[in-house]
């Protein structure tokens, strides 16, 4: 008996129901695919964008001159350092903030060296670039920070505070995200900030010690001998574990220069203008190959100004 | 012996033509979708090309201020200058390792003026005109820019070339 209230199915729009939903479903789930790609394309050319763009801050070029680096939205840039290879690899990828876990891929590089937290949030980054002197130019050390971070520096020494606050001088951002307070006045200039302090106190995000600096419950080394202060602001900048990373990669260069200099030594002396400074360069190269932590690091200065010192007698210097 | 002609209910051909419109609508999205597959990876392979070639004009503006290659005897200041002396060690193959630090393909200076020919080895240099760091693939766009090339001589005084960088930006296989 035919049911003439009832609404008849046939196999045709059956069939067709089902796989019109499974096109559908395809399509979308193509689309969005495609939709991530294109995020992590712009993304991955964002951190290259970035690594080629820090070049321009390289000294010779700028010298101490910190600038910014801006983004067309609001992004994180996850600082990442590597010992792999002979020269170790300086990795940094970008994310857009409203969706920090489509994280691009990485640009590798093994001539930089970044010091920053893990990962650094805002529009517009902050590049600080200083050479590395040991006592030959060993590299070109970068301090990253956003233009929303705050760093309040706490009683500071007098020579120290100079030299950044020549730095304000010289650029409103930086004006804006260094502060300098005393211990009776860091309530109220320092709210939101950073709190780095200097001589013995212990109650600060970063306390800088004589030779050391405590951050993240972990202690740092930058040595006692560092007169342009370049290890010190590179260890309140950055994680201490990045720190650690980016020293080790630098003595794997210092290693592999004093080795140039010690042929360059060699070949000036098959030329006539002799050196006397191959064995020093060849103790010095043994020295900092040995290099293991930050603790070593007062060593390696102490033998870099002795190193430093026997060139400038040289007739014919070396570096 | 006796043929049987197919026959087919009205139902079984409209089944058929529905089967042979999914098949067509299928081939017409992969062809589609693999179009811009195409047109998309070309775009992407040609930022990474724009990209890289980025990094070889980069590196030449800044090659003369690398601690391997710059001018650092402190006798005499040079800005931009780059020491021969160190670049023609860097040859050596115990100091290859340096090459590792530049992501190019080629990397090569050369002096202009005064004229001289030839690549420069442990053997002839100085009198040579060419000092090749790199050389990793053989088809490369060139990019150039003037520099000096300083060598201190036996007296310990500097002489210096005009010269040519020359950097290639790194070929996508």
């Amino acid at each position: 008996m035919k049911n003439k209230r009832g609404f008849e199915f046939s196999f045709g729009w059956i069939f067709s129901v089902v796989v019109g939903a499974v096109i559908i479903a395809l399509a979308i789930y193509a689309a969005t695919k495609l939709g991530n790609q294109e995020s992590t394309i712009a993304t991955s050319s964002s951190a290259k964008q970035f690594s080629i763009l820090t070049s321009s801050f390289e000294t010779g070029l700028e010298e101490d001159k910190p600038d910014s680096i801006s983004f067309p939205s609001e992004s994180i840039i996850f600082n990442e350092c590597s010992l792999a290879g002979n020269f170790g690899k300086q990795k940094i990828s970008v994310a857009d903030s409203s969706s920090p876990d489509k994280i691009g891929i990485a640009a590798s590089i093994s001539s930089k060296y970044y010091f920053s937290e893990n990962e650094v949030k805002g529009k517009r980054m902050l590049v600080w670039s200083k050479p590395i002197m040991l006592p030959f130019k060993t590299a070109d050390v970068m301090y990253i920070w956003s233009e929303d971070d705050r760093y309040c520096f706490i009683d500071t020494p007098k020579l120290i505070e100079d030299n950044l606050d020549r730095l304000r001088r010289n650029n409103p951002l930086i004006n804006q995200t260094i502060i300098f307070a005393t211990s009776f006045d860091k309530d109220n200039l320092c709210k939101k900030a950073v709190d780095v302090c200097f001589g013995g106190s212990t109650n600060c995000n970063i306390n800088v010690m004589e030779d050391r600096v405590r951050k993240n419950g972990k202690e740092v080394y930058y040595g006692v001998t560092n007169e342009d202060y370049t290890l010190l602001y590179a260890a309140i900048f950055s994680e201490p574990d990045i720190y650690e990373c980016q020293l080790k990669r630098l003595m794997e260069r210092t290693t592999s220069l004093a080795l140039l200099y010690e042929s360059k030594s060699e070949m000036l002396g098959s030329q006539g203008c002799g050196s006397s400074l191959q064995s020093s360069l060849t103790q010095y190269a043994i020295l900092t190959s040995e290099y293991n932590d930050s603790k070593d690091i007062s060593s390696v200065l102490i033998s870099a100004k002795e190193l430093g010192v026997e060139n400038e007698e040289l007739s014919c210097p070396l570096f | 012996m006796k043929s049987y002609p197919a026959r087919y209910s009205k139902a079984q051909i409209k089944i058929q033509e529905m089967a042979f419109v999914l098949v067509a609508f299928v081939v017409f999205f992969v062809i589609a979708g693999l179009f811009y597959l195409s047109l998309r990876m070309s775009g992407v392979r040609g930022d990474v090309q724009a990209q890289s070639e980025s990094d070889a004009q980069e590196l030449i503006r800044t090659l003369a201020e690398t601690p391997e290659l710059r001018w650092s005897s402190t006798a005499s200041d040079c800005e931009g200058c780059i020491d021969m002396d160190k670049a023609i060690l860097l040859k050596d193959d115990k100091l290859k390792i340096f090459s590792e630090l530049w992501n190019v393909d080629r990397l090569s200076l050369e002096i202009i003026y005064p004229e001289k020919n030839g690549e420069c080895s442990s053997v002839n240099y100085p009198e040579c005109g060419e000092i090749t760091l790199l050389n990793k693939s053989t088809s490369y766009k060139l990019y150039g820019s003037f520099v000096s090339l300083c060598r201190l001589d036996s007296s310990g005084s500097r002489i210096c070339y005009l010269g040519k960088i020359y950097s290639s930006a790194k070929e996508l296989k």
